[in-house]
């Protein structure tokens, strides 16, 4: 089901490279510790965040593991394996590295050489992005996909199977995601940068020649409300009441001349 | 940054990099719950008609989850039918010197296609009829048939602004299907674009232009500039209220007659599937002309309507 990371050498450990708002730490069965930047996670760790905290994590390969707000994110070390539980993260591997397989409850997603961002939150959405790369995703129900870059999965955490994968504006979604907002995380990989930019530029030609169509472009001419024809619910009054209404009186106007 | 944020983009960009793309949300009470998709209902149309990827609570992370929509190259031909009641309080009157309130039954019936034409321009073919009937016995029941045949492009290293230039035909009857009271024949060019979109909340704006060459009776010939702004809020999947406004200038070419015309509607709109919609409605509507006969205005008028409507669609 896994492939790729299955010959490559474990991640034993990793180091919290940046830490925003309130971030902690749980090994084993320690109690959860405030972490702080250069904190080394060895064993089984579970990173928290709270509201408006992010994460970053960085194996020894390069291996980068951005965590979102609200998200419980665990790592073994001695594998390859990721875990989480809820909330999103954003994962880049470099090309020559061993991949790496990220689990949820119901969700297994395995990558080589990949950026991907991904939320999990049970009851709700599952959000699988492929920025570069290729991932292969598998549910617990045996249905499995793959996803190419510049797409993306949305569906319920516990669906029978995979919906087809939506093509996704990656210039739009580089610009506003926090998991890539270069004033708080430095700049990903260049190959990695390279590849994502290559993406949205084949996303921005598909666009010039109509084989890609933003989606929230409404009708032409035709926004709700306005289809280019004045007067409201009763026809174009300024032509009815020129052509079939006598003159009319103002009602603020004397009826009488000065 | 990897790319250039462009100015158009910037208010995108800024509503994530603040986190209120997750907070709104909250804000609202959405609390993202996931409907309970059969397994043919899992692709993400989230919203009927407005390919949008549904909103979660990490969207502040992820960022804005803009739909490419692949085309196919298949190309329906769209049929749409509405009918609706409303209610008056200034119905045009063929006989009395005032206006005043009625009811008003209002139908449109409209066929249109967009084929690709090249290169990303797309043709835009329509044609439509309005009937609106009033249940005073002297007020101006009318017909209005649209024709128009264009063509629209994406531009896509403008953010995604869309281009439009098209030909229109217009005829206004009134009561009678063969007589025509007034046309027609003018060109309407301009530009429109989505201004912010955020999940659930989309605001769109254009701006056109329409030259008229010819028009019957005479008086009526006028060339025309309009600025439309239309805010989408969706409520839940499928329930969504427009709130727009058109504001347009006309300028006729006799009587040194300018008339400044302001449309403004709140529509509550149920996507019941994917082809059914039921709207509830509030507009209002005015008309500044500066066309006089002494102190008596032709052409002044203000409404407010308020009704129920239903409307079908189809493609093949």
């Amino acid at each position: 089901m896994v492939v790729g990371a299955a010959h490559a050498a474990p991640l034993n450990s990793a180091i919290m490279t940046k830490k925003i708002n309130d971030v902690r730490i749980s090994e084993s069965s320690k109690e959860a510790r405030t972490a702080a930047e250069g904190d080394r996670l060895t064993g089984s760790s579970t990173v928290l965040t709270g509201r408006r905290s992010r994460a970053e994590l960085t194996f020894p390969d390069k291996t980068i593991t951005r965590i979102g707000a609200n998200a419980a994110f665990r790592f073994s070390s001695g594998s390859r394996d990721m875990e989480i539980t809820q909330g999103s993260f954003l994962l880049q591997v470099p090309k020559n590295a061993g991949g790496a397989t990220i689990r949820t409850a119901t969700v297994t997603a395995a990558i080589t050489g990949t950026t991907t961002m991904m939320e999990y939150n049970p009851g709700e959405w599952m959000k699988f992005i492929c920025l570069e790369g290729t991932a292969k995703l598998s549910n617990t129900k045996g249905d499995k996909i793959v996803v190419p870059p510049g797409t993306m999965i949305v569906m319920p955490p516990d669906a029978a199977r995979f919906p087809r994968p939506v093509v996704v504006n990656i210039k739009k979604l580089v610009m506003t995601s926090l998991l890539l907002d270069e004033a708080s995380f430095d700049a990903l990989d260049e190959a990695a940068l390279a590849a994502i930019t290559q993406t949205a530029l084949d996303q921005l030609g598909a666009k010039r020649d109509g084989s890609l169509i933003p989606g929230y472009i409404v009708e032409p001419g035709q926004l709700p409300g306005g289809d280019g024809s004045p007067g409201g619910p009763g026809g174009d009054r300024t032509v009815i009441d020129t052509v079939v209404t006598p003159p009319r009186t103002r009602p603020h106007d004397s009826p009488f001349p000065d | 940054m990897l790319f250039k944020i462009t100015t158009l983009s910037l208010i995108g960009a800024l509503a994530a990099q603040a986190d209120i793309l997750t907070s709104t949300q909250r804000f609202f009470g959405m609390g993202g719950q996931a409907p309970s998709y059969t397994e043919d209902e899992q692709e993400p149309r989230a919203t009927y008609g407005l390919a949008q990827i549904p909103y979660s609570d990490a969207d502040s992370d992820l960022g804005i989850q803009e739909v490419l929509l692949e085309n196919t190259g298949n190309d329906p031909i769209l049929f749409y039918f509405s009918t609706s009641i409303l209610r008056t309080d200034s119905a045009p009157s063929a006989s009395a010197p005032t206006d005043e309130s009625s009811w008003i039954s209002a139908s449109r019936m409209s066929l249109s296609w967009r084929p690709q034409l090249f290169h990303g321009w797309f043709a835009d073919l329509g044609v439509g009829e309005d009937v609106y009937r009033y249940d005073r016995a002297d007020s101006a029941d009318n017909e209005n048939f649209n024709l128009r045949a264009g063509v629209y492009k994406n531009l896509a290293d403008f953010d995604d602004t869309v281009f439009f230039a098209r030909y229109e035909y217009q005829r206004i009857t009134f009561g009678s299907l063969q007589d025509g009271n007034y046309n027609a024949q003018r060109i309407r060019t301009g530009l429109q674009k989505t201004l912010w979109a955020i999940p659930r909340h989309q605001l769109t704006g254009s701006l056109s232009g329409a030259y008229e060459w010819s028009a019957r009776p005479d008086t009526l010939e006028r060339n025309e500039l309009g600025v439309d702004l239309a805010y989408r809020y969706s409520i839940v999947d499928n329930i969504y209220t427009v709130l727009s406004t058109r504001v347009s200038s006309y300028d006729y070419d006799q009587g040194d007659r300018e008339d400044l015309t302001l449309g403004a509607m709140l529509e509550l709109i149920w996507q019941i599937s994917p082809n059914v919609m039921a709207t509830a409605s509030v507009s209002f509507d005015k008309n500044d002309s500066d066309s006089t006969v002494g102190l008596a205005a032709l052409n002044d008028y203000e409404a407010w309507s308020a009704g129920l409507g239903l409307g079908l669609n189809w493609s093949f």
